[in-house]
């Protein structure tokens, strides 16, 4: 069943569909859970949450504005950034995340275009200066605000301002001739 | 609150489309984007990237059984009423199979739900369903009740009414918080019963239910 489908049995309250649609986002959910709230109980808690709202906004979900993963990831981590109060680095340091993200996933992926697009998104971070990488990983994962990448970092507020928008700036580069392509 | 310019939201559209910006300064942003596609344009582009970004946060595998739990916040209950109707009605097909083994009847024929021959009827407290009775009709006839009422311990006398307007006494039974369980023997002929009746200490009607 496609990802669509399978919401749409969650959100119709079918218990094997929906066990279905847990089991097939149950790792990203709880994957961005963990990587703003760094405890893995907390993180189970916002997972859980996340769920619970995609079944109950299921009917909300409109295609032609993404895809399910991104909506359900969309969904984590807003419950996620609004459960830590106090947005400080999480015991996941930004470098490391950025290590991760940076790194290629050895999980299959279903659309061999999704692959290519994420990869050189990859690659795109990689390639950044080490600074705006971690800027873009508090600023975009974490939603740490300007203001608390620049005491995290210890800059003044203009220049955090500066890294999070030139790394935004040159990582849609990367995918803006995708855009283009209406791919 | 002031306009912002396209400049402005230029300069501000990274931390917008990553929801990061100061309540006013999102507001501004929000106004102007109203008005200019342009710029709704680049915001939109701008969140595309933030969207990417958390796809590429790598996936972790949650602890054992979250699958489970999740689909048991999920999926609704079921009501009160109904889960209390479900465990009298299954109580009451228990008890029955355990009546036609002690009396001798042939358990198969009974353990199916409204096997020919027996009444059975809801238990109405008002308009709330309290429990049920069945009539199990033989020689002799025995009828079953379960019921569930306001949590106490007390005692329910127990009558079945004839259509003719007869009342014989089945016996008094208690109710332990409320809950009672009981089979009472009916001596006479099954014909005409219009239904049963629950009453208290003081004779009043607690609760009665009607054979169609």
């Amino acid at each position: 069943m496609d990802d669509e489908a399978l919401l749409a049995g969650l959100a119709a309250g079918d218990g094997d569909v929906g066990l279905a649609f847990v089991r097939r986002f149950q790792r990203q959910v709880f994957g961005v859970a963990l990587a703003v709230v760094g405890d893995p109980a907390q993180a189970e808690d916002v997972a859980q949450q996340a769920f619970e709202r995609a079944w109950r906004k299921g009917h909300t979900f409109d295609a032609k504005r993404g895809s399910v993963g991104s909506w359900l990831n969309k969904i984590a981590h807003n419950l996620a950034i609004d459960s830590v109060r106090a947005r400080k680095p999480s015991p996941l340091d930004p470098s490391d995340l950025v290590r991760l993200v940076g790194r290629s996933s050895d999980e299959p992926e279903l659309r061999s275009l999704q692959r290519e697009a994420t990869n050189e998104l990859r690659e795109a971070i990689r390639n950044l200066p080490s600074e705006q990488a971690r800027a873009i990983v508090m600023a975009g994962v974490y939603g740490m605000t300007a203001r608390e990448v620049a005491e995290a970092e210890e800059i003044a507020l203009g220049t955090a301002k500066t890294r999070i928008r030139s790394a935004m700036i040159k990582l849609r580069f990367t995918l803006e001739p995708k855009v283009v392509r209406g791919v | 609150m002031s306009d912002f310019t396209c400049a402005q939201v230029n300069e501000a559209a990274a931390e917008f489309a990553l929801g990061i910006l100061a309540p006013d300064e999102r507001e501004s942003v929000e106004a102007h984007l109203q008005r200019c596609p342009t710029c709704r344009l680049e915001v939109e582009s701008m969140q595309s990237v933030g969207t990417q970004l958390l796809d590429l946060v790598p996936g972790t595998e949650p602890p054992l059984g979250f699958d489970r739990r999740v689909l048991s916040r999920v999926k609704p209950a079921p009501s009160p009423i109904r889960r209390r109707y479900r465990m009298i009605a299954t109580l009451a097909a228990a008890a029955a199979i355990a009546v036609a083994t002690t009396i001798g009847v042939d358990a198969s024929h009974t353990s199916r739900p409204a096997p020919a021959g027996i009444a059975s009827a809801v238990l109405y407290q008002g308009k709330q369903p309290v429990g049920q009775v069945a009539v199990y009709p033989g020689h002799p006839t025995w009828v079953g009740v379960t019921v569930q009422l306001a949590a106490a311990d007390s005692s329910v006398k127990c009558e079945m009414v004839g259509y003719g307007g007869s009342v014989t006494d089945l016996g008094s039974f208690s109710l332990s918080a409320g809950r009672g369980s009981w089979f009472a023997r009916y001596p006479k002929v099954t014909s005409h019963l219009a239904g049963i009746r629950l009453l208290d200490d003081k004779g009043d009607v607690v609760a009665s239910a009607r054979f169609s």
